[in-house]
């Protein structure tokens, strides 16, 4: 019976080190019943093959022991949801802080070098997807095993009176507008506030500034984009379009437009600094795209401030009807 | 329907009364090997990699006593039903035959 101990001991490989005395010990009797048991239906001694044709018959060790000790899921799959959306969330800000760093980093070299630029894009982020995949699954594994109350995280409050009126397919907020509006402010605000996150020395190796004029539009541009922020933070949790949503969107989109057609009219939006910039690249062409991109921000605000007036009027239509 | 489909769709049908077949069969004391016989002989074709998991599983639970005995000149364990084991029994018998009268009368209809 050499074949069904090295059975027993391959199982018990796979087990966890308190179980494998016991398992092994069971394994090995119900083994020896059912090879017996051949035995006396045969009226004589298994063959080697025999016992192996047995032994093939229960599966792989490996499978054998994941029955008795099943694997615990790095992420339950109540939770798996929830791990989606948050992968998803922090992998579109990885890309926008990556696209800021590289931005940053085509203007701080001497020549213009857009694959460089592309390269140093991609693999930076790959890079930073792939520590921040481990974190966040490191993280959803220990709040998973430590078996803490993940009721607020699973909503498992809800009621259903406190579900929104849903009559149009447009009301469900999708999760990739949510996610671009929610990673546009942070990165402006990354922008407008770039002493928060960058060194001194990058701070004073920069080639472009805003224009020092600029400067009294930065609270009110800050209070702004915190708000809208913190407004798509709360919609992340009930991404429904009603009424009020509708109408605080409108509202901050007006202000969104009137403040980047404002930079799109003022004199110059970028100055240079005492660091050149890179050979064939002027101030002037970055302040053109900059005030260009404003400009095409602003009417894609009201663009959004028309729909959704069109779309507050198809809700209040109904509500009379 | 596909041959692994329906093969599929049989294994979740019998997973959840397994556990019926196996409380009730333990009424008397049974090791490993009996007990599947036991199943088998009943109808029940059990493969051993999922009878002899779920009989640990059921004993840690607390539903079954186990006990090591020396026999035929061998060790084997044997499980009974523990007191915990009887009541759950008589409530998943009760709620068996009731399902299985009204699945009965649904499949009955034309």
């Amino acid at each position: 019976m050499e074949l069904v101990d090295r059975y027993i001991q391959a199982v018990q490989r796979y087990l966890p080190e308190e179980n494998r005395a016991d398992i092994g010990r069971e394994l090995s009797s119900h083994l020896l019943d059912q090879l017996e048991s051949q035995q006396d239906e045969l009226g004589r001694r298994l063959t080697d093959d025999e016992v192996a044709a047995t032994l093939q018959s229960w599966g792989h060790p490996r499978q054998v022991a994941a029955k008795y000790v099943p694997p615990t899921p790095l992420v339950s799959s109540e939770l798996m949801p929830v791990y989606k959306q948050t992968l998803i969330y922090v992998f579109g800000l990885i890309f926008l802080l990556q696209c800021l760093g590289s931005g940053m980093a085509l203007l701080q070299a001497d020549y213009l070098k857009i694959l460089q630029f592309f390269l140093q894009l991609l693999f930076g982020f790959f890079d930073t997807a792939a520590t921040a995949f481990m974190v966040v699954t490191l993280v959803f594994y220990a709040y998973s095993a430590s078996g803490a109350d993940d009721s607020w995280l699973l909503s498992k409050q809800w009621r259903a009176q406190d579900l929104p009126p849903v009559s149009r397919s447009w009301q469900q907020m999708s999760t990739t507008d949510l996610l671009t509006d929610l990673a546009t402010s942070a990165f402006l605000l990354l922008i407008l506030w770039p002493s928060l996150w960058m060194s001194a020395e990058t701070l004073a190796s920069t080639r472009v500034a805003f224009n020092p004029l600029l400067q009294q539009w930065f609270p009110g541009l800050t209070a702004l984009l915190v708000t809208a922020l913190l407004v798509n933070l709360y919609w992340a949790f009930r991404p429904y379009w009603t009424k009020t949503s509708l109408s605080i969107n409108a509202g901050l989109n007006i202000l969104f437009s009137i403040s980047f057609l404002a930079l799109w009219l003022s004199s110059s939006l970028l100055v240079a600094t005492d660091n050149p910039l890179p050979r064939l690249l002027t101030i002037a062409d970055l302040d053109r795209v900059a005030r260009n991109i404003c400009l095409f921000a602003g009417l894609f605000c009201l663009y959004e401030v028309g729909r959704d007036l069109y779309r507050l009027r198809q809700l209040s239509a109904k509500a009379d009807a | 329907m596909t041959d692994s489909r329906l093969d599929k769709m049989r294994g979740e049908l019998r997973r959840g009364v397994l556990v019926l077949a196996v409380l009730s069969s333990l009424k008397q004391p049974h090791y490993g090997y009996s007990l599947r016989k036991q199943l088998q002989d009943a109808g029940i074709d059990i493969d051993e990699g999922t009878l002899y998991p779920l009989v640990r599983r059921l004993a840690e639970q607390g539903l079954l006593d186990s006990e090591w005995q020396q026999a035929e000149g061998r060790e084997r364990r044997y499980y009974q039903l523990s007191a915990l084991g009887s009541e759950l029994l008589q409530q998943l018998t009760d709620e068996w035959q009731q399902l299985n009268g009204a699945l009965g009368n649904l499949l009955e209809k034309p």
